[in-house]
């Protein structure tokens, strides 16, 4: 648990992720864990990173220490939930200057971070100005990824809420997303203009736009109508892409 | 399909900025060790970094020491409670301890203790406010970090988390 002073991040272990709070109690963030496959001493072991404590640096990076004892991992995430950076070892790994044993507490001081190796009785010190830490060592086939990895399918979206004939009052838009997908971005073009552009830092995420339709429908003649079109981009966290277009009509 | 979660108003939002590029951590040491001496450890589970000061809740060692971020011991906190669990440091140095109290303290003088029920295995401090995670209930109780007094709890969901 810590805060960047003006919000809380929970490492919320049994949910397998890191929620961010505002003061009032409000859900501002969620970051999903990477899922993650270790083939070491003839053994696979599928397994997600459990949260036990979580850090935040000045840029936003969340930093999360693993709380199963077979890996051994400290995961680094980008605000928009990808996953920058993972280190320690989680299996024998002789030399690695990084490998850690329990990392279960993190604390970060500017550049510098802290991570609590429990099992060996040390604080660890890390900077992200040093000579980055080696590539963990999954084993042959074994690898981390994030929900939604090179894999998955592409985002599925649905756009609803628009006129089926002319509009004629002020209308909601409502963009909804599959619940499996984790968005990172929603763009949002109005007669080929970009109107939003809008970074996404929720793994449960959908969007309401209002059209001020009435505003629009003053400055018209009567009996004349104009056509609106309207494209919605969105990106998720593997970066996979899908759009969305409409069109509907504003009567005068 | 998911309920509605956010409003924009088409034509008045500005991109966001994103921070910048990201750096990858590498190593740099490590301080003290296995032990019951000075600034030593035993089964250590939380820090915070404050300032110049590196607080550690040594559980099994019923002790929350502090060091320079280089590693030099400075000291232990003053009346700890038993098995500390994590720490959080904002000018009130704040400890959960699992089923025990918090222990707050300010610069080094302690305060009234904030009885939170449950367990409380993590801790954080913002706006004004201590965030004590209780495992037990899968809540945050919220308490004003000057006076200690309850402001009301967050979440509460059906899966309960080590450091809810």
């Amino acid at each position: 648990m810590t805060s960047d002073g003006g919000s809380v991040y929970v490492a919320d272990t049994g949910n397998g992720r890191i929620v961010r709070f505002d003061p009032a109690g409000n859900v501002i963030g969620v970051w999903a864990m990477p899922t993650y496959t270790i083939v070491a001493n003839g053994q696979t072991i599928n397994g997600r990173i459990e949260p036990r404590d979580v850090a935040v640096n000045g840029s936003g990076r969340v930093i999360v220490p693993d709380a199963n004892t077979q890996s051994n991992l400290v995961a680094v995430l980008s605000p928009d939930g990808g996953l920058q950076q993972v280190f320690g070892s989680p299996a024998s790994d002789p030399g690695n200057p990084c490998a850690l044993r329990g990392p279960w507490g993190v604390a970060v001081s500017g550049s510098t971070l802290y991570v609590v190796s429990t099992a060996e009785n040390q604080v660890r010190v890390f900077d992200d100005g040093a000579a980055p830490c080696p590539t963990v060592n999954f084993g042959p086939g074994g690898g981390i990824r994030v929900p939604g990895g090179p894999d998955r399918k592409r985002p599925k979206i649905k756009l609803k809420g628009l006129p089926k004939k002319c509009a004629r009052r002020n209308f909601t838009l409502k963009v909804c997303a599959s619940d499996d997908v984790q968005l990172r971005r929603f763009k949002l073009f109005v007669n080929r203009r970009k109107v939003a552009n809008q970074a996404v830092n929720k793994q449960t995420w959908n969007v309401r736009v209002n059209f001020p339709v009435g505003r629009v429908r003053s400055q018209l003649p009567r009996g004349t109508s104009v056509r609106i079109l309207i494209e919605v981009r969105v990106t998720d966290t593997a970066g996979k892409k899908a759009r969305v277009k409409r069109s509907f009509r504003i009567c005068g | 399909m998911r309920r509605i979660a956010t409003v924009l108003s088409a034509g008045v939002l500005a991109a966001l900025a994103l921070p910048g590029a990201a750096c990858a951590f590498g190593p740099v040491g490590s301080f003290d060790g296995s032990g019951s001496g000075s600034g030593q450890f035993n089964h250590p589970q939380g820090a915070a970094a404050s300032g110049a000061t590196v607080y550690v809740a040594d559980t099994a060692g019923n002790r929350v020491p502090f060091y320079s971020p280089s590693g030099t011991f400075q000291g232990n906190l003053a009346s700890p409670p038993s098995a500390p669990q994590d720490v959080a440091a904002s000018g009130t140095l704040v400890v959960a301890a699992g089923p025990s109290q918090v222990a707050r303290s300010l610069l080094g003088v302690p305060l009234p203790a904030i009885n939170a029920p449950g367990a409380s295995y993590g801790i954080a401090i913002a706006s004004g406010s201590i965030f004590v995670g209780d495992a037990q209930a899968g809540v945050i109780h919220k308490y004003d970090s000057t006076l200690g007094t309850f402001q009301g709890d967050i979440g509460g969901g059906s899966s309960p988390s080590r450091r809810a």
